[in-house]
């Protein structure tokens, strides 16, 4: 095992399934001559060349729909848009033409595209650079939504993602690529993949259930560690996948600690974690102890301010007031 | 999110002076914390925040004087709902009335400081209340087979929660424990004094293990959805209701024998009729004859009821509930007896439906298992009377001119002289008397 950056996994995945399939080829804003507005494709341009490596033009519509048309006559585009806050002007593309082309061409083609890109804020990027617009996809029928939380997850993900005949939408996190975990050897894991669709229990819990994912996962990580020491045993789920979306991993361990909490960052309204309430209700209405609560960030465009963009993130310590009114004691 | 306004703490307040504010912005706050203390005309008192959640923004600096009325801080409710639900208030149905009694018995059970006011929302007899609880608590009172509203909620707003229902359980309580003889419905001791007169059936009172916090000198326990509906119901009675009081003795004697002979030889299916049942069926033909007792003062008319529906109060954990036997007029004692027998029953183990407690329309309420002699009940909304019954205990007393050893038994109606009056009370109970005590008139 070794302790890598989710940068540098996703950038060693990329090269890895670029080697083993030909057809794998990369698309993007600066990610060949620029290596990447952050580095995720550092040195893949030489190693592989131009028509492996392709720089496109600002132009989202465009380049999506190219990877469309790439996709659907064999090859396998891994698309990389520089923040999800710009996937918007090729929502059409993928909405109406990837998600649906496999079901209105009645399965004579699929489109086995890959889109990668980061989401979230906190880097001062301000409200038009820090969204978090991954719900819109999980919403589509059609698409896949990923979101590894971690460089294992990540490389297991992507993966999964490419080798998978269908479109999908594999989520970052900026404050991700720099964040550390444990992999193993890259000649010597087994060439290991994580199915899409499955979620991870990250600890183990038994009074609350936290379901987060991406960079949330690692807030609500800490937060459970903090609440220990308060005598709350949490148990976080990592969903890693928001379409399909592991309701049975979710519902099982509500069954077991009867109360849930959501730690999301997108906003609250229409939200993941209005799926997964409801979802807790329809599904352990009898197994719930207390409303499952949503914890998100307030529903404002970011600010650029510092202080006032710590204020409207979801944070810990409004994970840790969600869990206290809970998780109501007996005193 | 609530907003907390300056209460009026006194009748002659008009303004206040938030002398000083003991949570600060960000300070989670639970239902019952004191957030200020507030300068009156007359004192400096508290002011209490009635919901779990967060106080969000102070709206008024300490040392600034505001009107009544006046939004003075920001609660961010729990659950990150927009508005908190008011505490408590969803209880028992129960039409519910009081062991009240006077000088000579010993005082009423235990009740405890409430955290919260109950919301003012008056109850009709029809109307279900339902008890805040969680989905998961439900589940687990069913299979435990325990009655939700006998179990004190700690939860936001009073929501009963699993650890409510498992503490309740775990004390034991729910279950039917045996009590002395003269407890049940069937209990057939013969007529040497102390007589088992019959009902309100007691279990053992072990107070459920309500949450509490405790300090050297006090304890504060909250209160069941059944016994905030008590007190609210039985304070709305006192306060609305212009009570009256008519007491009488009857001579039980020869109900006694009557009821030796009924009891002799039960056949299958039959059970023992006890004296409450007697007495429910002298009501009932009682109230047949004289419908004007049967009669409720509603929205300035009075309200003929046509069926004679005789509730019957019953101690039970955390509560009192009068379930009804309907139609007292028109059923025998036996039936009578077996039908109150099933009630008190369910009554017991917390089975009670709420079809089982609507509808009455006179209410008896009999402490005479306790050797109380006599006592004066609070009036059950919306009837216009109770009947309070006591022990029926040997006396001397002078017959002919002899002095002679009788059963006794004292008989008190508590009734709203809205709708009846002294005159009419009277003959109701020399009624009753009549029937009592010549007693094969109750059996046709």
């Amino acid at each position: 095992m070794a302790v890598t950056t989710y940068r540098q996994v996703l950038n060693e995945t990329l090269a890895q399934e670029m080697t083993r399939d030909e057809n794998v080829f990369l698309m993007g804003e600066e990610i060949g001559v620029f290596e990447g507005s952050y580095k995720v494709t550092a040195g893949l341009l030489d190693k592989f060349g131009p028509r492996r490596v392709r720089d496109t033009p600002i132009a989202e519509e465009g380049f999506v729909g190219a990877a469309i048309g790439a996709a659907m006559v064999g090859l396998r585009p891994v698309v990389e848009i520089m923040t999800i806050n710009f996937i918007v002007v090729a929502l059409d593309q993928i909405l109406n033409h990837a998600a649906k082309i496999h079901y209105m061409f009645g399965g004579q083609t699929a489109v086995p595209m890959v889109i990668r890109t980061p989401g979230g804020g906190g880097q001062q990027l301000a409200a038009t650079h820090s969204q978090n617009l991954e719900v819109w996809f999980a919403h589509i029928p059609g698409l896949k939504v990923v979101a590894p939380a971690n460089p294992y997850d990540a490389r297991g993900l992507l993966r999964s993602a490419i080798r998978d005949n269908d479109p999908v939408i594999f989520l970052e996190h900026l404050a991700l690529y720099n964040s550390k975990g444990e992999v193993p050897e890259l000649e010597a894991d087994n060439d290991y993949t994580i199915p899409i669709g499955l979620a991870e229990v990250k600890r183990e819990g038994s009074d609350i259930t936290i379901v987060s994912y991406s960079r949330m996962t690692s807030v609500a990580l800490e937060v459970a560690e903090k609440m220990q020491g308060e005598g709350i045993s949490c148990e976080v789920i990592d969903l890693r996948s928001l379409r399909p979306l592991d309701t049975a991993t979710i519902i099982n361990s509500v069954k077991k600690t009867s109360r849930a909490v959501v730690l999301e960052e997108d906003w609250r309204s229409y939200g993941i974690g209005a799926e997964i309430a409801a979802t807790l209700q329809e599904e352990a209405f009898d197994y719930l102890d207390a409303p499952v609560l949503r914890v998100a960030s307030v529903e404002v465009p970011l600010p650029y301010s510092k202080p006032l963009e710590v204020a409207a993130l979801a944070g810990p310590e409004q994970l840790e007031n969600a869990i206290r009114r809970t998780v109501t004691r007996r005193n | 999110m609530a907003e907390v306004t300056m209460p009026r703490l006194s009748d002659t307040m008009t303004e206040g002076v938030i002398a000083s504010w003991l949570k600060k912005e960000g300070d989670p706050v639970k239902k019952g914390d004191v957030l200020a203390e507030i300068e009156t005309d007359k004192a400096t008192m508290e002011l209490e925040v009635y919901e779990n959640g967060v106080l969000e923004k102070i709206l008024v600096q300490a040392g600034q004087t505001v009107p009544i009325g006046q939004v003075v801080a920001i609660v961010a409710a729990a659950g990150g709902a927009k508005a908190s639900p008011a505490p408590a208030t969803v209880a028992a149905p129960a039409p519910v009335e009081a062991i009240a009694t006077p000088a000579p018995v010993a005082a009423a059970p235990v009740q405890v400081v409430a955290p919260a006011p109950v919301a003012a929302a008056v109850a009709t007899i029809q109307s279900g209340e339902r008890v805040k609880a969680s989905p998961l608590a439900r589940r687990l009172a069913s299979e435990y087979q325990l009655d939700l509203q006998t179990i004190a909620g700690s939860g936001p707003g009073g929501r009963v929660v699993r650890d409510d229902v498992e503490a309740y359980k775990a004390s034991g309580n729910g279950a039917t424990v045996a009590t002395p003889a003269p407890a049940a419905v069937a209990a057939s001791a013969p007529m040497v004094a102390p007589t088992p007169v019959v009902a309100p059936a007691t279990p053992p009172v072990e107070a459920a293990p309500a949450p509490t916090t405790t300090s050297s000198d006090v304890e504060i326990i909250n209160l069941s959805m059944m016994q905030q509906t008590v007190a609210r119901r039985l304070t709305e009675s006192k306060q609305t209701v212009p009570h009256f009081y008519v007491s009488t003795e009857v001579d039980m004697t020869e109900a006694v024998k009557l009821r030796e002979q009924l009891n002799s030889k039960l056949k299958e299916g039959q059970v023992k009729v006890s004296f409450n049942d007697l007495v429910v069926k002298a009501c009932g033909i009682a109230l047949e004859q004289m419908p004007e007792v049967n009669t409720f003062y509603k929205d300035g008319k009075f309200q003929r009821n046509k069926h004679v529906n005789i509730g019957v109060a019953v101690d039970v954990p955390n509560g009192l509930v009068v379930p009804v036997l309907h139609d007292c007029n028109q059923k025998g004692v036996r039936t009578l007896a077996k039908e109150a027998k099933a009630l008190f029953e369910k009554a017991r183990t917390g089975k009670l439906r709420p079809e089982d407690y609507q509808g009455g329309t006179f209410s008896v309420s009999n402490l005479g298992m306790f050797n109380v002699t006599h006592f004066q009940a609070v009036i059950n909304p919306p009837e216009s009377a109770i009947l309070a019954v006591g022990a029926i205990q040997e006396k001397a007393v002078v017959i002919n001119h002899e002095i002679v050893i009788r059963s006794r038994m004292s008989l008190t109606l508590s009734a709203d002289h809205r709708v009846l009056y002294g005159a009419t009370i009277a003959r109701f109970l020399g009624l009753l008397q009549s029937l009592l005590e010549n007693p094969f008139d109750l059996l046709g």
